[in-house]
């Protein structure tokens, strides 16, 4: 029998040896990641809001009234837990926008006040920044979903006003507007009818959920790594030269290993995921995980191949197990805080999402969601193979670098 | 049965053997000593064809062993310094990376080296569990799977007891005794008994002693 394919048996028959030790150690782990979610969990859905939206404030005429409507606006709760009124000049106002300081710029007209109360109703122009980020994406909407509102209530106004008149029933104008106001409230201003149905969400197409559970998968796989390492870590110099000597090269003794370091991360994936199905289908949460079929399979088996890959060029990079396993704790979390695995990547700094784009682990977690849209886009793959053949060869020419 | 000519080695700028010829025989027992960092492991790395000389010749029964390096495989066993074990499997696992065929394995295990070795007793065992002098036997055990005609040993009783010691002794002399040549580097003194010649490294030159220099006349010629 050739040598090399009994050193790949005999490392198969270690791993398998190793399995029941690297298990433990993947469920230590699943509890601590649990503990970590519960946490930013908690963090990022407490009841109060963390951020307020600066809007510039630009009054084309000073005028008394505008400022008690202002400030009458802005003493509202919801209004004062999410916004912030800045009044500045024009020149300001725009450098607000252009600087992406403000997320919006209201540019209140002369007389609008005097116009609300003669009907004239001057518009407002709201203004916002070109690429505009969540915060003025969300209030885009809300302005528009309140101009929708205002329109109607204004067309309600005029045409009962007009059918009073008609009918000569002025007298009976304020039970009509009573009528209104309890059908607006009641129906037709039911708010949430009036936004379009077009949903913006920083998680793509998925839900948050979705989204997190993805970005906890490759994380946990990363981390799995660290449990796999008597599989990862080079053989001893020793066993390597004799081996070499035998005629096993550098590339079989590598396969033999990375070989190993598949099945056992395939296998600790399979329990986790195992573990995890299990715990959502007794909360009745089984919407939660992705459902199966040959595309889904072949994804996992290349988010598998390439985060495999990944770490075992870590190992080779380390050279021992344990600055392995810190070398690989520290940039499972730098990369995958980097490619919005934590927090999404709408929510991170412009220089974090650059440096993501190029980061393996921003294509690992696209991938990993789109196990729930059912279908991966074939860049994603090609690009997470690409990766693989290269984390493969680096790791291969290190191990031969390194070979006496 | 051995010849070695003018071989040289070098790491970078620093040289670690200059010139070095060695010769030795059917049945010879070869002792090479010296300080520590003198080369002698190089050498015999080098004898065994894990590392490759700057210049000279290796021949084994007449071959060319830099030009066919399957010689290195056929004729050469070598047990280095630290044993070439996988800790987590079974001395027998561990063997049968070094013998591929089962059947030559059971058959050195029933009545072979490996059963003079007193493998037998533990083949079951994890190498993890195994004793210094234990895993010393299997390594010598690896490195007589096809019984090559040459054993290379470099420090072979290095932190090992008495009785290793004496074990280890043993064992070569019952390889010698069956025509076997053996290149041993040690520091003790009772495996110099064993050489037939002894030579003297020294800032990477060979130097032949001779035999019965003893204590303080042997470190005089260091």
């Amino acid at each position: 029998m050739d040598r090399a394919f009994i050193l790949w048996k005999l490392e198969l028959k270690r791993m398998c040896r190793l399995l029941p030790g690297m298990i433990a150690e993947a469920a230590l782990l699943l509890i601590v990641m649990g503990a970590i979610t519960f946490g930013v969990t908690k963090l990022l859905y407490r009841d109060a809001t963390v951020i307020q939206i600066k809007i510039a404030v630009i009054e084309e005429e000073e005028n008394p009234l505008t400022d008690l409507a202002l400030q009458y606006i802005q003493s509202m709760e919801s209004i004062a837990q999410t916004c912030q009124f800045l009044v500045v000049t024009k020149e300001e106002g725009f450098s607000m926008l252009d600087r992406g300081t403000a997320a919006a710029a209201l540019v209140l007209p002369g007389g609008m006040i005097d116009g609300i109360l003669h009907g004239n109703n001057v518009p407002v122009q709201v203004y916002f920044p070109q690429d505009a980020g969540i915060e003025s994406a969300l209030l885009k909407e809300l302005t528009e979903a309140g101009v929708g509102m205002l329109r109607v209530a204004q067309a309600q106004i005029y045409g009962i006003y007009d059918t009073a008149q008609q009918y000569g029933v002025l007298e009976q104008l304020s039970v009509l507007e009573a009528d209104i106001d309890r059908f607006n409230l009641a129906f037709a201003l039911e708010r949430l009818a009036l936004f379009r149905t077009r949903e913006i969400s920083v998680a793509g197409n998925l839900s948050i959920i979705q989204y997190g559970i993805a970005g906890g998968v490759i994380f946990f796989l990363l981390l799995l790594g660290m449990a796999c390492y008597p599989m990862m870590q080079p053989h001893t110099a020793v066993l390597q030269r004799q081996l070499l000597r035998e005629g096993v090269s550098i590339g079989r003794q590598c396969f033999g290993k990375w070989l190993c370091g598949f099945c056992s991360m395939g296998i600790g994936f399979g329990f986790f995921m195992w573990l995890v199905k299990g715990i959502l289908s007794k909360l009745h949460l089984s919407a939660w995980m992705p459902g199966g079929g040959l595309w889904r399979y072949l994804t996992y088996l290349i988010i598998l191949l390439c985060v495999t890959t990944f770490v075992y060029f870590i190992f080779q990079v380390a050279g021992n197990g344990i600055s392995a396993i810190l070398l690989l704790f520290f940039l499972s979390v730098v990369m995958v805080y980097c490619s919005g695995g934590f927090l999404p990547s709408a929510f991170l700094p412009e220089a974090v999402r650059t440096v993501g784009k190029f980061l393996p682990t921003t294509y690992l977690i696209e991938a990993a969601g789109s196990l729930y849209l059912g279908k991966t886009a074939l860049g994603t793959i090609g690009i997470l193979l690409v990766d693989t053949m290269l984390f493969g060869l680096a790791a291969y020419g290190i191990r031969r670098r390194e070979k006496v | 049965m051995i010849e070695i000519e003018n071989l040289t080695s070098a790491y970078g700028k620093r040289k670690i053997l200059q010139g070095v010829t060695l010769s030795g025989e059917r049945g010879e027992c070869i002792g090479i000593i010296g300080p520590n960092g003198c080369g002698k492991s190089t050498l015999l790395s080098i004898m065994a064809g894990v590392l490759a000389p700057k210049s000279g010749s290796i021949l084994y029964y007449g071959k060319d062993a830099l030009q066919n390096r399957a010689v290195f495989q056929k004729m050469i066993g070598y047990v280095p310094q630290e044993n070439p074990l996988v800790p987590e499997l079974s001395v027998y696992d561990n063997l049968r990376l070094w013998y591929p065929d089962k059947k030559e394995l059971q058959k050195e295990l029933q009545e072979g080296f490996l059963q003079i070795l007193g493998i037998p007793e533990f083949v079951k065992m994890r190498v993890s569990k195994l004793s210094g002098g234990m895993k010393k036997r299997v390594s010598i055990g690896m490195a007589l799977s096809g019984l090559p005609p040459v054993l290379i040993l470099d420090e072979p009783s290095a932190a090992l007891d008495l009785v290793c010691k004496e074990d280890i002794k043993r064992y070569l002399q019952i390889y010698l005794r069956r025509k076997g040549t053996v290149v041993i580097t040690t520091h003790e003194e009772s495996e110099l008994s064993l050489c037939d010649s002894l030579y003297v490294m020294k800032d990477g030159r060979l130097s032949q002693v001779d035999k019965s220099l003893r204590g303080s006349a042997l470190t005089a010629a260091f």
